[in-house]
């Protein structure tokens, strides 16, 4: 048994080793480890070579770059499409006519081959992220003064999350026989995930935002009443006019608070049924997104929310624009408080029982075909 | 050496496979092979020779089936370890060399890596391909794609050989190569299962042959039982007239004939007309159609028996006595040679296993051959 399975890992190495893409993709990954490399941070700013600019913030800025550049772009979009494309061909090549025949005329059941090869089809995105993620432990480490160990959680966070888009590939690859096809399709329902990720982090911060603003109508017209109560005792002209314009300023909040009261039951109702969708499907950007968990802390996430707040928001002198652009922020910040507060369970344990499912699938397509 | 024991190789009862509900690829197959035997599957296209090897293999399941494989039941795969298999269309990964499709393989089988090392270069070796062992198997021709396969097959030593086409694309001393091989694991007490359409080189390896015809063994057993049934004795008398001539013979012979009210059988113009010694005896079963080139001709057969004797049937001026007692023929010479016909040729025939395909595949009453493809829902139950 452990003498079939290592057969079939070191077939699946030599596969991956005889596929250009593969070592394509491994020299582009240490390219862009080693550019990434010329820029690093220190307590008092940015330096690129010989060059320093001064910048507040640099080491947590240079983290949030590494976050950017290096876990999101790098590795769960472009290693991820590579990965996707040189793996798509493994199953359908498996099921093809006169090669599945040598597999299953094996003693080897037939659940066990499709189990270890669908494991195995993992190998080219392990050692992809072990060669990032190692490069990045060091990187950070030595650019941007701050060892994560934590940082090697990418190599089975990664893996996790490509596994979700490699299940899908794996069930249309057996359901097609082509590879064409499961890439594409596969890329297809990457997507539509990706799509629903959006759909439901904009109605988060939007229901955030409307939240904010509806609280901050209310504080204004209580307040409005409170000024009234005072200014309808006093017997001042002034005052009289204070009255007219507050009246107004009320009845605009008034007006606005029930346009967003009027429109918040809608806007929950659309982001229960996105977020129920989103509950079903996996969530690739959300697992990929559990690393910067271990990038940055709940006090850094807060305190970087706060200073760019403080930095970027100045009052206009415009009311309603400020309010409008405050909302904007606390939407922000409160989607950023939603997604850290969201458990892990829910995050990849719903995804991985998603992937269980369509592998499940998959598998019995597999073991129940003649071929 | 063959052993008709009450443990087969393959012990196959009632196997069916329907496709999708329509396309009847085997109906209620019965097969024994025996250990130790070399055992030739044969049918034309589409007979289910292919789906009765992959039920075998487990690489499609059947609809039904009874039976044992290597004394367990079909399906079991941990049997599989003792079978060595060899696909038709076989395709290894293009990235392995020889050695390591080999070593693959052999490791699936469970061989342990010391033996498997071992074996690799031994068989490679017998399948003469020692040279090539460690060079890339995409650089390979198919008939070295061929040796590899069944070195694939052999290399974790089974107790049964599946072989589906073994020198299909292979050059003539490839094939008598393979053949070589099979013959040593024969020696060696295994059993071997081959599924060819390449008569002749079954005929001169198999022990013992079925004829699958549209899902259901047409014929079955030693070569020697499957023609013994069909010797005969044929003699050609020459004469001017072929009517007159005709007309002699049956008036010299003492035999009761029937006039045939069955319909007239196809035969191919090459039979029609007396064949010499040279061209080599003619086939036993005359039904064969015509070449597409040339126009079909069709023939009268006065069929009749020998008053106390075996069945007798004329075609053109050919006389075929069915027996393979010499005693009666010499009766009938003598009567012709009394009524004055000239006999040319007098021959003891034994049929080919062509001849015994080509008459398993051929409707008895329309002398149709059959026509490729597995019977669908509509015909599966009068195929017989």
């Amino acid at each position: 048994m452990i003498e079939q399975t290592i057969a079939l890992f070191i077939d699946a190495y030599r596969d991956l080793n005889a596929r250009k893409l593969f070592w394509i993709t491994l020299i582009l990954s240490g390219v862009f480890i080693a550019a990434f490399a010329l820029l690093g941070a220190d307590p008092k700013g940015f330096h690129l070579l010989w060059f320093h600019w001064d910048m507040p913030m640099a080491r947590y800025l240079y983290k949030q770059i590494f976050s950017y550049l290096v876990v999101g772009l790098w590795l769960t979009f472009v290693s991820a499409t590579l990965a996707l494309v040189s793996t798509a061909g493994i199953f359908p090549d498996l099921i093809s006519t006169g090669a599945i025949d040598l597999y299953l005329s094996k003693p080897l059941s037939r659940p066990r081959l499709f189990l270890t090869k669908y494991m195995s089809g993992l190998l080219f995105v392990t050692l992809q992220v072990a060669l990032v993620a190692v490069g990045g432990f060091i990187l950070l480490g030595v650019r941007g003064g701050e060892w994560k160990p934590g940082l090697l959680l990418a190599i089975p966070i990664v893996v996790c999350f490509f596994s979700y888009l490699f299940a899908i590939s794996v069930f249309l690859g057996i359901l097609t026989r082509s590879s064409i096809a499961a890439l594409l399709l596969a890329v297809l329902c990457w997507g539509f995930f990706w799509a629903v990720h959006k759909t439901d982090q904009f109605l988060s911060k939007e229901l955030a935002s409307q939240d904010y603003l509806a609280n901050y109508y209310r504080d204004e017209i209580h307040s409005a009443d409170a000024r009234l109560g005072e200014l309808h005792a006093s017997t001042r002209p002034a005052d009289r006019m204070a009255v007219v314009d507050l009246t107004e300023q009320r009845a605009s909040d008034q007006e606005r608070l029930e346009t967003v009261e009027a429109g918040l039951p809608a806007t929950r109702r659309t982001h229960r049924i996105v977020y129920a969708i989103y509950s079903a499907v996996p969530k690739t950007t959300e697992t990929t997104d559990v690393l910067d968990r271990t990038l940055f802390s709940n006090d850094e996430v807060a305190e970087g929310d706060e200073k760019t707040t403080s930095m970027f928001v100045r009052s206009t002198g415009n009311r309603d624009f400020d309010a409008q652009r405050n909302a904007a922020m606390q939407g922000e910040a409160g989607y950023h408080r939603e997604i850290r507060g969201r458990s892990l369970f829910w995050i990849i344990g719903t995804s991985l029982t998603f992937e269980a499912v369509v592998l499940l699938l998959a598998g019995w397509v597999f073991c129940r075909r003649d071929y | 050496m063959t052993t008709a024991s009450s443990d087969p190789a393959i012990d196959l009862h009632q196997v069916f496979k329907v496709y999708g509900r329509r396309v009847h690829a085997l109906q209620g197959v019965d097969l024994r092979v025996n250990r130790g035997e070399v055992f030739g599957l044969l049918g034309p296209n589409g007979a289910g020779k292919s789906t009765l090897v992959k039920i075998m293999m487990t690489v499609v399941r059947p609809t039904r089936a009874q039976g044992k494989i290597l004394g367990h039941p079909v399906g079991h795969k941990p049997t599989l370890a003792r079978v060595g298999y060899l696909p038709e269309n076989h395709r290894f990964p293009k990235y392995l060399t020889g050695r390591q499709v080999l070593d693959f393989f052999s490791a699936l089988a469970g061989v342990d890596r010391v033996t498997r090392r071992r074996r690799s270069a031994e068989f490679l070796d017998i399948v003469g391909m020692t040279e090539w062992a460690d060079t890339k198997i995409s650089t390979y021709s198919k008939g070295m794609l061929q040796r590899v396969g069944l070195a694939q097959a052999l290399v974790h030593e089974p107790d049964l050989v599946v072989l589906d086409e073994p020198t299909d694309g292979v050059d003539p001393v490839g094939r008598r190569d393979i053949l070589d091989v099979l013959n040593r694991i024969r020696g060696q007490g295994r059993t071997v299962f081959v599924n060819s359409h390449a008569l002749s080189e079954l005929e001169a390896i198999c022990d013992r042959v079925a004829i699958l015809v549209k899902g259901r063994v047409a014929k079955q057993g030693t070569l020697d039982e499957l023609t013994v049934a069909k010797q005969r004795y044929e003699i050609e008398v020459a004469a001017g007239d072929a009517g007159d001539g005709r007309r002699r013979v049956r008036a010299a012979l003492p035999a009761d004939w029937k006039e045939s009210t069955e319909p007239a059988r196809v035969i191919p113009p090459a039979a029609a007309v007396a064949p010499t010694s040279a061209s080599g005896p003619p086939p036993l079963n005359y039904a064969i159609p015509a070449p597409p080139s040339l126009p079909p001709r069709t023939t009268i057969v006065d069929r009749g028996t020998l008053r106390g004797g075996p069945p007798i049937e004329l075609a053109g001026l050919t006389l075929r006595i069915e027996t393979t007692d010499p005693q009666p023929v010499q009766g009938i010479i003598d009567a012709l040679r009394s009524a004055g016909l000239m006999i040319v040729r007098v021959e003891s025939v034994r049929p080919s296993l062509e001849d015994l395909f080509i008459e398993a595949v051929t409707d008895p009453l329309t002398g149709q051959v059959a026509t490729p493809g597995a019977a669908s829902a509509a015909r599966a139950g009068g195929t017989k």
